[in-house]
């Protein structure tokens, strides 16, 4: 009965809110609807450009669903970007205003839930999870959120709660959702697999090929055969296994997958090894030797020709042994993959065992240990930084949400705080990372040091992806300081550098990737009969690669959103500009038109110019913004006069980021000047101090109460939409340098306490221009 | 005191626009005859042997340049190149010190320009423009305007450059000091690339020509002996070039 009520006035609420919006907000809809797409798609500019207009537009019409929903994208558009911070501003701006909406208030509850569990702060994640999952009633929405919930317990080794959730989220969908299906599944059978769970794994295998035997697509078909013969290997069913094998394999030749293919050939090889048949094992092996050296990868081969040494120095070919285990070593020396090479090494000292080379067989069997050791020594280390980041994301989001809640909120504040604390973030990440190399270097004494700092890099890489660039500029630091890296990392050093660069390239590319990797996981087993009882796991070199990528989606691709911040200026000028001109011709004034569009000319120079640009000397920003100034006041009817000042600098041996200023005295004039008849001042000084280049943009226009009051009987015709871009950017440019500039505002006030105008406070980065 | 000019321009709207402007602003100037292409444009000057010619960078049958080229002896006029957005030739003009406008034009750069024109010798222009042909592949040759004359010197034998007010003392391997009449930013602007650098407020040196570097007094010896000062704040930029060279 309640629940029929609550059900229907639900309905109700909908229709209602429904046709308000569409009879109201067509366009703004519209837009958002694009940008939701856009989001969709991953298309995060388009989305971000659209998203903001709605967000000002709502603003201007003082409408608050518009604007709770648009700060929603906005917000999401940061959180996928991996700009937290900025993120949780407008997430939390967005729960407030739906906080009686339940169907919206889940949404956004779940996204603040996706991004902490991104950010790596999984206690919290699983808070907003939770209430998400509380306040919402849509099956489809809740099933995604239960998968969320047991990826975090999965995270935080609570395997049993991880399954409960992922049970819930199969519960609450479909049988239609085979993808949705196959992938809660094939976690499932991870997590049983690591509890050495076998005969469960299996089922959930056989879950998945049931799913995928119904289903189009095939190619996933030869991955769950593989595990399946894998899982039968351990349950020492050898013929079993050996079956499944072979189907996989056929598979993948049909599909033409050739990453599952020399995978099973492996397995099939180490069955057959098992079985002490010789003759096919090193076939298969030699098959999958043959598949992967058409693909020209280096670790596909290297592990290939690891596998086939350890098969040939169990039948005791130690020459032919040593040879491909000679190669693979040769292949992987230089990679990042430190368990390959460690199990590399094993085998190596193996076959120098059997060799009688005890002095080899002993460094080789030290090298691998070494290895195995300072991966062991990382993990650990990382399990102990989570309580550190869950603690650090706490204090600071209840900071923010505090400053948020209050009414009376000074932005200043607010991102001093900010800096503030990513500063102090910054700091216990980089004690964490000096510590960790002295504690590696005292373990491993006799390990290359190239190494440990390499590893150190790799690991980093795995959950530092956001900090990584700032942080390997910090290893360089402390290489002279430690004294501890050689020569030889400096270079490694610059590799890792390009190849993050190269990462934020690729970013499209990986996300794709990840995609897929997520149901083609494969699983190689090797198994050793007789004196070797090591069994090497593929599997978790598979593993570890894949949260390799999911860290990599965590990159804020920093350059396209300032590109695309850097382009916008304010539409309204534009072409009141061009109405101007069209003005002076139709009074016949030509000397003004051609003044006029003298000057227009020659500042859309300087923007197309400029904006092409990251930086740009202050000289010709000035001189951009000087033709502007001047547009300004032939517009105006010269009611104000600017002069501008720089103190201290040479204007054209200073860099600045382009088109920063404009939209400030763009403010200034469209706000303040404006609406004063006569003896208006427009003044800039620029002076350098401590490091910082200040920028003050005073008016002693009518100040910002008595603009608001004229603006809010006006329509929104000169809302500065490049003002919030402008903040924006800053944010942007400030986690990209690692710098702390920031914007302020003073109200200025005569001595008998009257409004005398406005200043804004610029405090940039002080930087050469070469 | 009158002049006439014709005007080079494939667009007739742009000719239309110029010769708008040239009425209103400079009323000693005769728009004599005008021409769309190469072709015509060389006819044209045959035909009138005008005191000034406005020549537009890119048409469709070709460049302004080609139109200089096709001469058949050295140019006996002005030439103001006209262009609307052309990286390229802005910097060669610059080079040059040949006069150029940008489309749409500026009246008040319109009338500068032309008065220049005025005083300026067919004979000088003749020379700049030859360096502006030879500059062809790189920009080899710099013209340094003084008071009444130029000097031409090869980029490569500029060790420094010294800022002297609004003129600038350009020292030379090779040959005396020159007294150059355009500031050191301009210069700053045109030269800095691989070889040039700004090490101070007063300073652009070229880097092939530095001999020492004093770290304690901040100073640089140039190859030529001269001791020239490093900005403190220029410190970092200039080691940094330094050794990437």
């Amino acid at each position: 009965m309640w629940a029929f009520f609550f059900k229907s006035f639900l309905v109700l609420c909908f229709v209602f809110a429904a046709n308000l919006a569409f009879a109201q907000n067509v366009f703004e809809n519209q837009l958002l609807l694009d940008a939701q797409r856009d989001l969709q798609q991953r298309k995060f500019a388009q989305a971000l450009d659209k998203a903001r207009v709605v967000y000002d537009n709502a603003i201007a019409k003082e409408d608050t669903v518009l604007k709770g929903e648009s700060s929603f994208i906005i917000g999401k558009v940061f959180q996928k970007n991996g700009s937290y911070l900025v993120a949780l501003e407008y997430l939390f701006t967005s729960l407030k205003i739906f906080d009686k909406n339940v169907g919206k208030k889940s949404e956004v509850l779940k996204t603040l839930g996706d991004l902490y569990h991104d950010w790596g702060g999984y206690k919290k994640g699983l808070e907003y999870y939770k209430l998400a999952d509380s306040t919402s009633i849509d099956p489809e929405f809740k099933k995604d959120i239960k998968e969320a919930e047991g990826d975090i317990y999965s995270h935080l080794n609570q395997a049993d709660l991880a399954l409960v959730e992922y049970d819930k989220a199969i519960a609450l969908s479909s049988f239609k959702d085979v993808v949705f299906l196959q992938r809660i599944y094939k976690k499932k059978s991870d997590i049983f697999l690591e509890r050495h769970d076998y005969d469960n794994a299996l089922l959930m295998e056989f879950k998945q090929f049931d799913l995928v035997t119904h289903s189009v697509d095939q190619h996933t078909k030869a991955t769950i055969l593989n595990n399946i013969g894998y899982l039968y290997n351990f349950k020492s069913d050898n013929e079993k296994a050996l079956v499944y094998f072979k189907k996989s394999k056929i598979t993948s030749i049909e599909t033409g997958d050739t990453d599952s293919l020399y995978i099973t050939l492996i397995n099939i090889g180490a069955i057959y090894n098992i079985k002490k048949d010789l003759d096919s094992s090193l076939m298969a092996l030699n098959e999958a030797l043959k598949v992967v050296s058409m693909d020209k990868n280096k670790e596909k081969e290297a592990t290939v020709r690891n596998y086939l040494a350890a098969t040939l120095l169990e039948f005791k070919k130690y020459s032919e042994a040593s040879d491909n285990n000679r190669i693979a070593i040769d292949l992987i020396k230089n990679s990042n993959n430190l368990s390959l090479l460690s199990q590399c090494y094993y085998i190596r000292s193996k076959i120098m065992e059997q060799k009688g080379k005890t002095k080899e067989q002993k460094y080789y069997y030290d090298q691998y240990k070494k290895l195995n050791d300072s991966l062991n020594l990382i993990s650990t280390l990382f399990q102990n930084r989570q309580a550190e980041v869950d603690s650090l994301i706490s204090t600071k989001e209840s900071k923010i949400q505090q400053l948020l809640l209050n009414k009376e909120i000074d932005n200043l504040v607010l991102k001093q705080y900010k800096l503030l604390s990513e500063q102090r973030e910054k700091d216990i990440v980089l004690l964490a990372q000096q510590n960790s190399l002295q504690k590696m270097a005292l373990n491993n004494e006799m390990l290359n040091k190239d190494r440990v700092s390499r590893m150190w890099l790799l690991t980093q890489k795995e959950l530092e992806n956001e900090r990584k660039a700032h942080e390997i500029s910090e290893l360089q630091k402390s290489r002279s300081e430690q004294d501890l890296l050689t020569q030889k990392t400096a270079v490694k050093l610059n590799e890792l550098a390009k190849e993050n660069l190269q990462n934020e390239l690729d970013i499209e590319k990986q996300r794709t990737e990840l995609n897929k990797s997520a149901h083609e996981r494969l699983w190689i087993i090797f198994g050793f009969s007789g004196g070797l009882t090591l069994i090497f796991l593929a599997f978790g070199y598979y593993s570890q690669r894949k949260n390799a990528r999911e860290s990599q989606l965590k990159f804020a691709n920093l350059e396209i959103q300032q590109r695309l911040l850097r382009s916008q200026m304010n539409p309204h000028f534009l072409f009141n500009s061009l109405n101007s001109i069209q003005g002076f011709i139709n009074s016949n004034d030509s000397d003004k038109a051609n003044r006029f569009l003298a000057c227009y000319a020659r500042l859309m120079r300087s923007i197309l110019e400029n904006t092409s640009k990251e930086m740009v000397s202050l000289h010709s920003e000035l001189e951009a913004l000087k033709s502007y100034i001047e547009l300004e006041q032939m517009r105006l009817g010269n009611s104000f006069t600017y002069q501008i000042e720089v103190k201290e600098i040479e204007s054209d041996m200073i860099a600045i980021p382009p088109m920063l200023i404009q939209p400030y005295v763009e403010n200034s004039i469209m706000h303040g000047l404006r609406h004063k008849v006569s003896g208006g001042l427009l003044k800039i000084s620029i002076f350098p101090s401590e490091g910082f280049l200040n920028c003050y943009i005073y008016d002693n226009g009518i100040g910002r109460e008595a603009s608001k009051v004229i603006n809010e009987n006006r329509s929104k015709d000169y809302k500065s939409v490049a003002m919030n871009l402008t903040r924006d950017r800053l944010e942007l440019l400030n986690a990209k340098d690692n710098s702390n500039m920031e914007v302020g505002i003073r109200d200025e006030f005569t001595l008998d306490g009257n409004p005398s105008g406005t200043t804004v406070i610029l405090k940039l980065q002080l930087v050469e221009y070469v | 005191m009158n002049k006439s000019a014709i005007i080079i321009d494939d667009e007739l709207t742009s000719v239309e626009a110029l010769r708008g402007l040239l009425n209103r602003y400079c009323p000693d100037i005769n728009v004599v005859d005008f021409a769309h292409g190469v072709v015509s444009g060389l006819q044209a000057i045959e035909k009138n042997n005008p005191d000034l010619v406005f020549l537009d960078v890119e048409m469709k049958d070709g460049v302004g340049f080609d139109i200089l080229q096709q001469l058949p002896d050295e140019p006996t006029f002005q030439v103001i190149f006209v262009t609307a957005f052309d990286h390229y030739a802005i910097k060669a003009f610059r080079f040059c010190a040949l006069d150029y406008l940008l489309k749409p034009v500026d009246p008040d750069l319109l009338v500068q320009a032309v008065d220049k024109a005025v005083k300026v010798s067919n004979e000088a222009m003749a020379n700049k423009i030859k360096i502006l042909q030879k500059n062809k592949n790189g920009n080899e040759k710099i013209v340094l305007p003084s008071k009444d004359e130029f000097f031409v010197a090869e980029v490569n034998e500029i060790i420094r450059c010294e800022a002297n007010g609004n003129y600038t003392i350009f020292y030379l391997k090779n040959h005396q000091p020159q007294l150059v009449s355009k500031t050191l930013k301009e210069f700053d602007e045109l030269l800095s690339g691989s070889k040039f650098l700004r090490i101070h407020k007063s300073h652009l040196i070229n880097l092939e020509f530095v001999e020492r570097y004093l770290p304690k007094d901040s100073q640089v010896i140039m190859k030529d002996g001269a001791r020239v000062e490093v900005s403190r704040r220029r410190k970092d930029v200039f080691l940094k070039y330094l050794f990437n060279n």
